[in-house]
């Protein structure tokens, strides 16, 4: 979200840029320099320029606003800064600055990003447009630089941050709630059933709130990789399994849609969870692989297990178990299968119906 | 490995449970006492945690970082791990790079991502008494 509203500003810069330097170059081809000069003074940007030598030939009232100093002209040489930095904050000596790369090299810059400090300690982050300056023979006769100041923009990206990080706060607080409501009701609980209803409803809370965690700490708005996913499903069962089980995951590169996330948690949660009580029947110690391949248009999600394999019977009429897999199975406009190999193994085949 | 026999010589070892949200506390709370350990009176602030920390000398504490009150979690850990040598686990819905170093020096015993289901829990608190078993 972020990356898309850097890049939407960047293009409304670009297009005022473009603007603006048609008409810095119809005038400068008249060759009115007080004119252009006064176009530049009315400029909301901070506009300076420089001779071959990259000493400050004029600079608008929006320069010495942006860079809290009056730089003396034909004497102070590459930036209007007092002090440059580079965006993780080591500094940039002003010989190194982009202006005085256009002026060794000949070519332009598109926003680069700086940070511009003041004489007082203020510091404030800016994109650099240096632009080489020929005359009509097309010799070069210096540069002319545009400091835009980008920290409103700077400042709501911080905020953007502040509330997505304090809106999945919250999320996750809430489902430590549920978590805990549901612990505490099942451990008040005298009927073993009871128990594990509770126990199960747990686990799948656990499951959502793994799948909202990926969702919250992935940059791109939409979509999520499949594997990060599935990979906090099975970190969450191994939690709560223990060490009696070692579960494997392997996974194919897959992007898929936000809405596929929650029933693809619960999916795999419910298939970790029967594979464990099935799979792991009267023994010890157990195995579960986990493997999301693509196949055809769609993707296939299999558990198995190295246990003794199960008939699923009724079980799949349940809203329960395998049942509830089914049903987000055909939500996700896929199925269950589930043959002997010779543990169990059950398979999803699913496609991204969200998918734009 | 449920019972308080499976915990072996640290046989019921005493906690601090550090949450502000009174359901966490309390299911957190029971299901470590059925885990097997004796679990103190919770404290909902780090000014709470540190008096409890100081008065009953618990083994090791389950510490939230985001505390009502002034300061957090890793504030009180800093100063109950300086003062007492007491160490934590720390439960936190952002266990981001910069969270992570700031609890470095109070020596954290592990990290409960929050949401937690209750059985991880109890795992990651024995994990942390054997480890402060084997470091004797």
């Amino acid at each position: 979200m972020v990356q898309r509203l850097e890049s939407a500003s960047r293009g409304e810069t670009a297009a005022r840029d473009a603007a603006a330097w048609s008409a810095v170059a119809r005038l400068s081809r008249l060759g009115r320099e007080s004119d252009l000069h006064q176009v530049l003074e009315a400029l909301p940007a901070a506009v300076y320029t420089t001779d071959t030598e990259g000493r400050i030939t004029f600079c608008n009232r929006a320069a010495v606003e942006l860079s809290g100093h009056t730089p003396t002209l034909g004497q102070d040489r590459w930036c209007v800064s007092w002090r440059l930095y580079r965006p993780d904050g080591t500094p940039l000596p002003h010989d190194q600055c982009p202006v005085a790369v256009t002026l060794k090299t000949g070519k332009p810059f598109r926003g680069v990003e700086l940070i511009v400090e003041r004489p007082d300690g203020a510091r404030c982050p800016v994109l650099a447009y240096p632009t080489p300056l020929h005359d009509a023979t097309g010799r070069l006769i210096g540069a002319v630089n545009i400091l835009a100041d980008i920290s409103e923009r700077r400042s709501a990206q911080m905020q953007q941050r502040a509330l997505v990080r304090e809106l999945s706060h919250r999320v996750k607080n809430n489902m430590q709630m549920l978590h805990a409501l549901l612990d505490m009701a099942r451990r008040e609980s005298r009927s073993e059933e009871a128990r594990l209803v509770l126990a199960d409803a747990g686990r799948r809370v656990g499951a959502i709130a793994a799948a909202q965690k990926v969702l919250y700490e992935t940059h791109t708005p939409t979509m999520f990789e499949a594997r990060d996913v599935l990979q906090a499903v099975c970190d969450n069962a191994q939690r709560s399994f223990g060490n009696r089980v070692e579960i494997a995951l392997s996974a194919a590169p897959a992007q898929l849609s936000n809405d596929t996330a929650t029933p693809l948690a619960l999916i795999l949660s419910e298939l970790l969870t029967n594979a464990l009580t099935h799979g792991l029947a009267g023994r010890e110690t157990g195995r579960i692989a986990v493997a999301l391949a693509r196949e055809g248009e769609g993707f296939c999600l299999q558990v198995e297990d190295d246990g003794p394999g199960f008939t699923p019977g009724n079980s799949l009429k349940n809203s329960s178990g395998l049942g509830l897999v089914g049903g987000l199975a055909h939500q996700l406009g896929g199925s269950l299968t589930v043959t002997r190999s010779p543990g169990a193994c059950c398979r999803i085949r699913f496609f991204d119906r969200h998918r734009a | 490995m449920t019972s308080a026999a499976a915990l072996g010589k640290a046989a019921r070892p005493r906690i601090l449970v550090v949450d502000d949200d009174y359901l966490v506390a309390t299911a957190t709370s029971g299901s470590l006492r059925d885990g097997g350990f004796e679990v103190l009176e919770t404290a909902a602030s780090a000014e709470e945690a540190i008096a409890l920390a100081r008065s009953e000398h618990p083994l090791l504490i389950l510490m939230d970082i985001r505390l009502a009150g002034g300061r957090d979690g890793i504030d009180a850990a800093l100063e109950i791990f300086r003062n007492l040598g007491i160490r934590c686990i720390f439960a936190t819905a952002h266990a981001d790079p910069v969270t992570r170093a700031r609890a470095e020096p109070a020596a954290p015993l592990g990290w409960l991502p929050k949401p937690y289901a209750m059985e991880a829990a109890v795992a990651v608190a024995r994990e942390a008494v054997a480890q402060l078993t084997e470091s004797g």
